[in-house]
């Protein structure tokens, strides 16, 4: 794939982060700016299809995008703590334990890191770990939630863009 | 390399923006405004919580206290007080409408307190002079020859011109056992008219509380410890939104003089500085006037006349430490008060 | 790609039951001394305010006023720490319960609110004033 081919694929994948991540913003789970992480679904995609540099550069430029479409400072902070430590785990995950895990599976663990990051940024935010320990254990349970979805979901467009001609020829 | 770079860039530029952007989101709410400053021969200290124009009402009190110290000053040659004072049994003399409140106020209290309470105390105050440079015990006969003068229904009050007349010749008053309390009313007063919710005014120790901390907690208002020779501590804490709270006591002027400790509030009765058996009282009431007057009154009356007075008064409370470092209080301060120090034991 | 769950899957969910834990166990373990107790209450990590704890104190409201109609009412009792009503979308600050001891907090992220305990020995004198 030739690079402006794969920035325009690129580009394509971050605008529909941008949408989840819109989409998202319009159900605050907790605060204004923490999130359940539907946008990881084009992370992971990313991940697997291109790998993580582009993977990384995907949930950064989501996140700055995102937050400055709809949200505040703080919610950019909680994005990219979340969504860099969630795609860290991720690709961790994903490039060296593959065979030890499912997509779901490594979407939930991104997922958990995810509100993870988000709350440590939060306790350091308002000053009290307190935040983290609060929260910790009703996030951890959504997390196992929006984890599972975020892997079925990453999973059939994985199979469904790699079953394609034109994706195939594009991948090269 | 360099796109990582440039987003690198942007997101520093944009957390700058937002920082920035927060430091200014934040408005002002009330703030603590002080002011410490000497009149009234005491110092006082104002605590207010407010906007902006705190300052401005810090000086406006500041002025009416100045005013007040011009008019009722014993040592103020041309004060109201002085005047009277000089024309003792020569003319009436008139007086602004304060200082003629104030010394009506003292002769309700000479009179509810069957004289115990006496403006008119100053020849034997000038006599010990306790509060100027040479204290000295008198000899029994000027004291009896001072005694002479001392009688509240020798002061003529008139109404209608505001005049204030000393009917003999060699009388005097001193108001500085009320003075005190009525500056620190008036200093409320002012507060409250410039919008002021929260405050806390030490007036030379008379205290008054306004409103509550800004937290909504009441005051602390700490008694004073009448052993701590000097320094600033308590023995006991009385918790008040609204009102003042007074102590006098046999530490705050005094001299010794062959191991006696002779101190600056007299009993009108004797000429000598009280012995009734008190190290100390503390009067709290809705105004200051009060609670300033009636903490000399039941320090000169004792523990058992001066509580059943106070037990009388509506909304006014008074407790009383003895030279055996007893606290005996009056009904209304029975289970407020909080004894702090271990040495001094709460009468029931 | 397989859809049956494997081995390292069962690791991210024991790994999500300790964190449960943790939490849950932190709540309760961040701090447990005694002693004097003063109650802060931050929005957006400015101290809006502030009152000490002691026995025989009177118990005390404090509504928290978070703009665009937000609000939590926050109860200090002597004996517990609690915010008794709040308007946010989670609820996690009313749910979450009373907190007793310094080091613990009770946060309302929606409404950028915490209310924490802290040991208030420091800036909180015994009195405001004394009457001498």
């Amino acid at each position: 794939m030739n690079k402006v081919r794969k920035m325009v694929m690129l580009a394509l994948i971050i605008s529909q982060a941008l949408v989840l991540h819109l989409i998202e913003g319009f159900m605050p789970v907790v605060a204004p700016g923490i999130k359940l992480g539907l946008a990881n679904i084009m992370t992971l995609v990313t991940l697997v299809l291109f790998g993580f540099k582009e993977a990384l550069v995907v949930v950064i430029v989501r996140s700055v995008l995102g937050s400055l479409l709809a949200g505040s400072v703080t919610a950019m902070l909680y994005s990219l703590a979340g969504g860099i430590l969630s795609c860290l785990v991720m690709g961790w995950l994903y490039f060296r334990w593959r065979a030890y895990f499912s997509m779901m599976g490594i979407s939930t663990a991104g997922a958990i890191f995810h509100n993870i990051g988000q709350l440590l940024v939060a306790s350091w935010v308002f000053g009290t770990i307190g935040i983290l320990f609060t929260y910790l254990p009703v996030l951890t349970v959504a997390a196992v939630g929006t984890g599972f979805f975020v892997g079925l979901a990453s999973r059939y467009i994985i199979k469904y863009l790699e079953e394609q001609k034109w994706f195939k020829w594009e991948r090269g | 390399m360099k796109r990582y770079q440039r987003i690198r860039a942007l997101i520093i530029a944009i957390f700058l923006l937002g920082v920035a952007l927060q430091g200014c989101a934040r408005t002002a709410g009330p703030q603590e405004y002080r002011k410490d400053i000497f009149a009234l021969n005491t110092w006082v200290n104002i605590r207010i919580y407010t906007g902006k124009e705190g300052p401005d009402i810090l000086d406006k009190a500041i002025k009416r206290i100045e005013e007040i110290e011009n008019r009722m000053s014993v040592t103020i040659q041309d004060s109201d007080v002085s005047r009277i004072n000089s024309n003792a049994g020569k003319q009436p003399v008139k007086v602004h409408d304060d200082t003629f409140e104030v010394i009506k106020k003292a002769l309700e209290y000479a009179e509810i307190s069957n004289g115990v309470f006496d403006i008119t105390i100053y020849p034997i105050v000038k006599l010990w002079g306790i509060t100027s440079e040479h204290p000295r015990v008198p000899t029994e006969a000027e004291i009896q020859d001072k005694l002479r003068f001392v009688d509240y229904r020798n002061v003529v009050l008139n109404e209608a011109e505001k005049t204030v007349y000393l009917k003999e010749p060699g009388m005097g008053i001193d108001l500085g056992a009320i003075a005190k309390g009525y500056a620190a009313d008036e200093v409320a007063r002012i507060l409250k008219e410039e919008g002021v919710v929260h405050a806390l005014i030490n007036m030379g120790g008379n205290v008054v509380a306004m409103g509550g901390k800004p937290n909504g907690q009441p005051w602390r208002i700490g008694v004073q410890d009448p052993r701590a020779e000097g320094a600033r501590r308590h023995i006991a804490i009385i918790e008040v939104m609204d009102g003042s709270v007074v102590s006098s006591g046999d530490y705050e002027r005094y001299f010794e003089e062959a191991g006696k400790r002779y101190h600056h509030i007299f009993d009108p009765s004797t000429g000598y500085p009280a012995n009734s058996g008190l190290m100390a009282t503390t009067v709290v009431a809705p105004n200051s006037i009060d609670a300033d007057a009636l903490s000399t009154t039941v320090f000169v009356m004792g523990v058992e006349r001066g509580l059943e007075l106070v037990d009388k008064l509506e909304g006014i409370d008074a407790l009383a430490i003895t030279f055996d470092k007893k606290i005996y209080t009056s009904k209304g301060l029975k289970g407020k008060l909080i004894v702090t120090d271990k040495e001094y034991e709460l009468q029931s | 790609m397989r859809m049956p769950m494997k081995v390292g899957d069962l690791i991210v969910y024991i790994f999500a039951v300790a964190l449960i834990m943790v939490g849950l166990l932190g709540m309760y373990a961040m701090g447990t001394q005694g002693g004097d107790k003063s109650v802060v209450v931050e929005l957006d990590g400015q101290e809006v305010y502030s009152c000490r704890v002691y026995k025989g104190m009177a118990p005390v409201e404090f509504r928290v006023d978070a703009g665009n109609g937000q609000y939590n009412i926050v109860l200090i009792t002597y004996e517990e720490v609690k915010i008794k009503e709040a308007n946010c979308p989670d609820q996690v600050c009313v749910k979450s319960g009373p907190i007793r001891h310094a080091g613990q907090a009770i946060v309302c992220l929606p409404h950028r609110v915490v209310v924490k305990i802290t040991a208030g020995h420091e800036e909180t004198p015994d009195v405001d004033d004394i009457a001498s």
